[in-house]
């Protein structure tokens, strides 16, 4: 499967690992900003454009992840139910045969 | 409200569940980004804290949107595997009704068992007694014992 194709199927897995990099990205950033100047006033900034965007690239990518998870497990719900109605519909289609065999006979 | 049900709906999400937590995710995104704007304006650090506490504070409204989102999903596909294993009940004619199962009298013949070392008295067929060693409890010491909550006796 190419990326393109993987990305658009499992767009929910690939949001949360753009989103883990892009976090991964603004804590060096957020880092390299703080160790460049020894001014608080200077360093608050970074602070919330690095750490906390980072906190927050990091929550987005656990989510979206997990919701994947959860989407796949309700999908693989979904599909146990259709195998139980699609049972269901064959057993009693073959009920309804064999009741009707059995009136045949009695007749016959 | 309509429950999610997992053969009906195609995800275990609700639309307003989308609008909950999202709007808590972007009022902390834009509260992160004004927080950013307010800090960057100030030039001494003590008029910054309480931008950086706002900022924080922010951060924590889209954790709680995240983990929300997360939470509601998992109690939906719990909820989902629980009517899956319900209807599979149903369809192998496995249901067994607690309306019934509370309606129904003891034993007709009014036999309980117990063991030696049970407070409560039992049905013969109780689960609780699998394994053991019962003895019938007299009618006369039927009051000396409590009542199973498993087997309604």
């Amino acid at each position: 499967m190419n990326l393109m194709k993987y990305v658009r199927v499992q767009w929910d897995r690939a949001g949360a690992v753009i989103a883990a990099v892009v976090g991964v990205i603004a804590l060096i950033f957020g880092y390299l900003g703080t160790s460049d100047t020894e001014y608080i006033a200077e360093q608050i900034p970074f602070i919330i454009s690095g750490g906390l965007a980072a906190i927050v690239l990091f929550t987005v990518a656990g989510v979206l992840w997990l919701s994947a998870d959860l989407r796949d497990e309700w999908r693989e719900l979904a599909a146990q139910g259709e195998d139980l109605r699609a049972f269901m519909t064959s057993e009693t289609a073959g009920m309804g045969k064999q009741s009707g065999n059995q009136s045949g006979k009695r007749d016959g | 409200m309509r429950r999610v049900h997992y053969r009906s709906d195609p995800s275990p999400w609700r639309r307003r569940d989308l609008a909950v937590c999202g709007a808590l995710a972007l009022l902390g995104v834009a509260g992160i980004i004004g927080c950013w704007f307010g800090a960057t304006d100030e030039v001494v650090w003590r008029d910054q804290t309480g931008w950086l506490i706002g900022s924080i504070f922010c951060t924590g409204l889209v954790v709680l949107g995240g983990g929300l989102w997360v939470l509601i999903g998992l109690r939906r596909v719990r909820h989902g595997f629980r009517d899956l294993r319900r209807d599979q009940r149903t369809a192998l004619g496995l249901t067994r009704s607690r309306a019934t199962a509370v309606e129904t009298d003891a034993a007709p013949t009014g036999e309980l068992v117990t063991t030696g070392q049970m407070t409560r008295a039992h049905r013969p067929d109780c689960l609780l007694l699998r394994g053991k060693q019962a003895v019938p409890v007299p009618a006369a010491e039927r009051a000396n014992y409590g009542r199973c909550g498993v087997c309604n006796s």
